[in-house]
């Protein structure tokens, strides 16, 4: 296994000289010019100090360590120029004599000259009780013993801004002073600058410094730093990438920002294919730039707070319009803070052909950062940098192999969970992933999640779920896996269960594998035979497969599922008729009463008949209507379905009704009216219409005219019916349609109309 | 030549301007006290070490570098002391121990200095003040056939020190006794003044021109044309960058005030580009290498141009002066008379003339056909894009 970079990038002073020296694969132009300039000077007069900056990740505390290794090294500057490396974070220098003492310290215990340097300090501090006169005397001490010793000092302090922002005013002149006129004394610098807003510059000691940029990585560096870490890891295929496709290589270096750290990072997050170390190493990384980017954040006025948000959870570069919306702040607001956020090196402008640019967080790992720590647990946004990453390192081949990769990890079970799931959720919005690949890694996860972590799962299914899109491709991908082995991971929630088996048995009868479908419908009912019934009836409904319907109502009404079967009856009554007749003659013939209502309805009965089954089963007939239509409604929200049934449900109602009519049961008729309409499930137009249509005139007169319909107040209601049944009973009742108002003719000329057209259905 | 940024070139990292050179000694030979005026980073200081380095045959030179002392004693022991430890003292005073006097000059009467006690110890007993003892050496010693020039850098900060920490008064008193001092010593000790702020700008806070009128003022102009020319070929062939003939006239139009410090930040900057491209220097890095000094807010060379402003002038006098520098940012150009209208309107007519006085003095701006513009228009578009807005 190999040392992993990235921890040891983030602290590369933990790294041994030797391979500090073999991973300095970058920078090399800027290292010579200065080692150069170190080798070049006498040191007889003050000598050229220098400032180091750039962005965190840039690789400043491995230049220092390089230059300061690089003259130990050196035989011949070795006997002049005595290397002080400061550690990367000194905090206990507060005072421009601290800084003295922590170079006697560090040289005390390395260098036999200077052993006792420190201590002396101390005495001095002792005898002189006056910090001023103190910091004069401790520095004429050091200086002192290093020309005793004929050493030449060169300080290499990194997070240089750190210090010296404590110091004074007074002890900042007395600085300045010292680099300007000792010549036994040079420093070279780090400081980071972007964003650190705590800390400026305007201390005119900074202008002292020749200040050498670290700036991301140019095309040239960005190779070579990704040969090396081919060559570390053992990926060979990078020199082909390098060669042959450029652009992959440039977008890694865009996505990035050139930071060194950033790129190390996520080549080590692409190559730590069995355990996911690399995920924790960035873990540790961002818990400890956590309190500088939180005070980062902190500084910032709220609504560039608001703005820096919207623009980190984006990731990609966004436009003002699309942050103002976001933000709810006005497109003045948002560019006016925009321009401050870009002065201060927070926010970058991305610039387009046309005059609307862009923007995003110009650190990208603070990016990163903001992204993991600021983002919710299972948003795939949280990890859409590592996303990006493979869309833009990976072509289709090295996508397919990477996601491949992760889901053996993921089955050895030996992947960080947390990492594991990152990982995976990267990969699988990678856009470029096809469905096969990306339904299966979903699949893994979703089985690795349930057996280390449960209430991740929990979490993760639901964010996985989101879509329609998502659903479909899980399904694909278990309805596979069964296909090959018969086994369903079922791990879910109940509801996602039932949308996933569901899907899948839908899948299947797309490709027209009823058994396979069948199956799992079985499996998802968890030997409930109704519930099994219920769920299969309504994926035929929904695929409209209204012969496997038919059957599986014949069976249904053979193991007494007699409700199920009824409703299959029902669904098919509306386009199949033959077939819902069949169903509903072997239901009847069950003495199932509902079907025989059903076939009355339908078939001519007499008023025995009609008085039986009201007395028997009225009730409990209509009850059957509703409760379909709920059930089914549940079953399949799908509208087309609802519609259908409420008509079938109107229509029997409407029957019902209209024979009661016929046969005198006007007491029964009032009471069913008042119930039905009550629940609004009656259109008793069209109650009234079939009786016309059926030349029932006499009948209908009598019910408008009897105590039951007064009571009604049919004749009020129902006026232009009222007219249109006049206007056929002219004979018996000449001078009722005379009184009809001009106002209702036209109405009363359409129901006729409707009238003889349905007399014509009829015949 | 290196290039080198902030830190004072010395050796063969100087530049020599020979024309210039000559001018101090001339002025020296001639017998006056000078005050180096020039704005901040044109090159003073790296004059001082140049002659102090290299002197003239008859001259020898002393380096005195004062800017965090606070207290006239203090001031007056760095001096002592350094002029004590000199080569130019080391010589005279062996001229002295011969002679006569030497039993009641100062050198011979020395005891024990200590640079943590205050003041001196005498043989007898008797204890003197460094001011008395640099008085007394400045006028015993007797140089012949040797100039001794003490060259102060950063003087004007401790005037604004002292002021700062023990009020007008001392500072005050505190100039009237250098200028005592440059009146008693012998004609062969000579004094250079300089800092990085104008020096009649600070007197004048708080005492009339009087007590430097003594001096002699020379000025440090920029480079000409020619001389940049020279400057910015011989650094870049120290970095073997392959440059297109264009690049460096192109440069000097760019920088137009050809200090060397603007010249070597821009160096800078393509020096850095040649690194990270390794292809030859074209005049469109030029350009790149200018809209990187200028689109950095944390430009430190810079900022500071900005900072200062604040600690210079009183609170009405800074708002004044960031109103008409913003103005000539943005316009280009500002008509003097219009300047002084403003002045009036700001409130502060009768320091309008001081305030534009020292922004001409300090570099910011430069007065041509009666109108102001920024004297460097880099500087120009750094104020335009970071302080105006």
């Amino acid at each position: 296994m190999v040392q992993r970079t990235v921890a040891s990038i983030y602290n590369p002073g933990n790294l041994s000289k030797e391979k500090l020296h073999d991973s300095f694969v970058v920078r090399l132009p800027k290292f010579e010019r200065i080692f150069k300039d170190i080798k070049d000077a006498d040191m007889s007069v003050p000598q050229q100090h220098y400032l180091i900056e750039g962005q965190r990740g840039m690789g400043k505390t491995s230049m220092l360590l390089k230059l300061a290794y690089s003259i130990q090294d050196d035989p011949e500057l070795n006997q002049v120029l005595l290397p002080v490396i400061f550690n990367e974070e000194e905090y206990s220098i507060s005072k421009l004599y601290k800084m003295w003492e922590k170079v006697a310290e560090i040289l005390s215990d390395k260098e036999p000259g200077f052993s006792n340097l420190h201590d002396e300090m101390d005495d001095l501090y002792d005898k002189l009780k006056d910090e001023e006169l103190y910091e004069k005397a401790a520095f004429e001490l050091l200086i002192q013993r290093a020309r005793k010793e004929d050493k030449k000092l060169i300080l290499f302090i990194d997070n240089f801004g750190d210090i010296f922002s404590k110091f004074d005013k007074h002890e900042n002149q007395r600085l300045r002073e010292v680099l300007t006129t000792c010549a036994d004394l040079r420093l070279i610098a780090a400081s980071s600058v972007v964003m650190e807003a705590f800390f400026d510059y305007k201390e005119p000691l900074f202008e002292f410094f020749k200040r050498e940029k670290l700036q991301g990585l140019s095309r040239k560096e960005a190779d070579a730093l990704l040969l090396k870490l081919g060559e570390d890891y053992k990926q060979e295929q990078i020199k082909t990438i390098l060669e042959e496709q450029p652009g992959r290589v440039e977008a890694l270096r865009r996505i990035t920002g050139g930071v060194i750290r950033t790129m190390v990072l996520m080549f080590e997050i692409f190559v730590d294919y069995e355990k996911g170390e690399a995920f924790e190493d960035l873990e540790k990384i961002l818990d400890r730039v956590t309190p500088l980017y939180k005070h980062r954040m902190d500084d910032l006025p709220a609504q560039q707070q608001t703005i820096v948000n919207v623009i980190a959870l984006q990731w990609d570069a966004i436009s003002t319009k699309e942050i103002a919306e976001k933000t709810r702040l006005a497109s003045k607001v948002v560019s006016a803070q925009l321009s401050q956020l870009v002065d201060n090196d927070i926010v970058e402008k991305v610039p387009t052909n046309t005059k609307n640019h862009l923007y995003r967080i110009k650190e990208r790992f603070f990016n990163i950062w903001y992204l993991m720590r600021q983002g919710r647990r299972n948003d795939k946004q949280r990890v859409v940098w590592l996303t990006r990453f493979f869309e833009d390192w990976c072509d289709e081949i090295g996508i397919v192999d990477r996601a491949r990769k992760h889901v053996e990890a993921l089955k050895g079970g030996l992947y960080d969970v947390m990492a594991g799931l990152d990982l995976s959720l990267a990969l699988s919005s990678a856009k470029h992933l096809p469905t096969e690949e990306r339904s299966e890694l979903v699949f893994e996860t979703l089985k690795f999640l349930k057996s280390k972590s449960p209430d991740l799962l929990k979490s993760y299914s639901r964010s996985e779920f989101d879509g329609e899109q998502d659903l479909n491709l899980l399904s694909r991908v278990m309805l596979k896996q069964y296909q090959e082995n018969k086994t369903a991971f079922d791990g879910m929630n109940p509801l996602e269960k039932k949308q996933l088996f569901v899907n899948m048995a839908l899948l299947s009868l797309e490709e027209d594998n009823q058994e396979i479908a069948t199956e799992l419908i079985w499996r998802l009912s968890d030997g409930n035979s109704k519930r099994y019934f219920i769920l299969l009836s309504g994926l035929f409904i929904k695929t409209k497969r209204w012969e496997i319907l038919f059957e599986l109502g014949i069976m249904a009404a053979s193991q007494s599922q007699k409700i199920v079967a009824f409703m299959v009856a029902q669904v098919l009554y509306g386009v199949e008729k033959d077939m819902a007749l069949h169903l509903m003659t072997s239901l009847a013939n069950n003495e199932f009463w509902p079907a025989l209502f059903f076939q009355i309805m339908n078939f001519e009965g007499t008023k025995t008949d009609i008085k039986n089954l009201y007395e028997t089963e009225f009730n409990s007939s209509l009850k059957y209507v509703y409760i379909n239509q709920k059930f089914i409604q549940s079953l399949n929200p799908q509208k087309n379905t609802t519609d259908l049934l409420n008509s079938i449900g109107s229509e029997l109602i409407s029957q019902w009704l209209a024979k009661l009519i016929k046969f005198d049961f006007f007491e029964e008729a009032k009471s069913e009216i008042i119930e039905t309409e009550r629940r609004g499930l009656l259109n008793l137009d069209d109650v009234f219409l079939q009786l016309l249509a059926k030349k029932e005139f006499s009948q209908l007169a009598n019910f408008f005219t009897s105590p039951q319909g007064e009571a009604l107040h049919l004749k009020d209601r129902f006026k232009p019916i009222w007219y249109a049944l006049m206007y056929y009973m002219q004979d018996e009742y000449p001078n009722e349609y005379l009184k009809m108002g001009p106002e209702l003719e036209e109405t009363v000329k359409e129901i006729i109309a409707e009238v003889e057209k349905r007399a014509v259905d009829y015949a | 030549m290196k290039n080198v940024v902030g830190q004072t070139p010395r050796g063969k990292d100087f530049y020599k301007r020979p024309k210039l050179i000559e001018k101090f000694y001339r002025r020296l030979e001639s017998g006056s006290n000078l005050y180096m005026a020039a704005p901040r980073r044109v090159g003073k200081t790296s004059i001082m070490r140049f002659l102090e380095d290299q002197p003239r045959e008859g001259f020898e030179f002393v380096y005195v570098f004062v800017e965090a002392i606070d207290d006239p004693e203090e001031f007056f022991q760095e001096l002592f002391i350094k002029l004590l430890r000199s080569n130019a003292i080391s010589a005279a005073s062996k001229r002295l121990e011969q002679s006569k006097t030497f039993g009641k000059s100062i050198l011979g009467r020395i005891k024990s200095i200590t640079i943590l006690g205050q003041g001196i110890e005498l043989n007898d007993g008797e204890k003197i003040t460094f001011h008395e003892a640099l008085e007394n050496l400045v006028s015993k010693l007797e140089p012949v056939d040797k100039k001794i020039v003490i060259m102060i850098d950063e003087f004007p900060q401790v005037i604004e020190n002292i002021s700062e920490k023990q009020g007008n008064e001392v500072a005050e008193k505190f100039l009237r006794t250098n200028r005592g001092l440059r009146q008693s010593a012998n004609q062969n000790i000579q004094f250079i003044y300089t800092g990085s702020i104008g020096l009649p700008v600070v007197v004048k806070k708080f005492s009339s021109l009087a007590v430097i009128n003594d001096l002699n003022i020379i000025e440090v102009p920029p480079l000409s044309e020619k001389e940049a020319l020279d400057f910015s070929q011989k650094i870049l062939k120290e970095y073997s960058l392959e440059i297109e003939q264009e690049v460096i006239p192109h440069l000097l139009q760019k920088v137009e005030w050809l200090i060397p410090h603007f010249l070597q930040l821009a160096i800078q900057e393509l020096i850095d580009i040649y690194e990270s491209k390794e292809k030859t220097i074209t005049p469109k890095d030029v350009d790149d290498a200018i809209s990187k000094m200028v689109n950095l807010r944390n430009n430190i060379y810079f900022e500071s141009y900005f900072t200062r402003l604040e600690s210079r002038f009183s609170a009405t006098e800074y708002k004044f002066a960031l109103k008409i520098l913003g103005l000539i940012a943005e316009q280009n150009d500002l008509d003097k008379s219009e300047i002084l209208t403003l002045a009036t309107k700001s409130k502060v007519p009768e320091k309008g003339a001081r305030v534009l006085e020292s922004l001409e003095f300090d570099g910011y701006i430069t007065p041509l056909d009666k109108k102001y513009r920024f004297t460097s228009p880099i500087l120009q578009l750094w104020w335009k894009k970071y302080v105006s807005e």
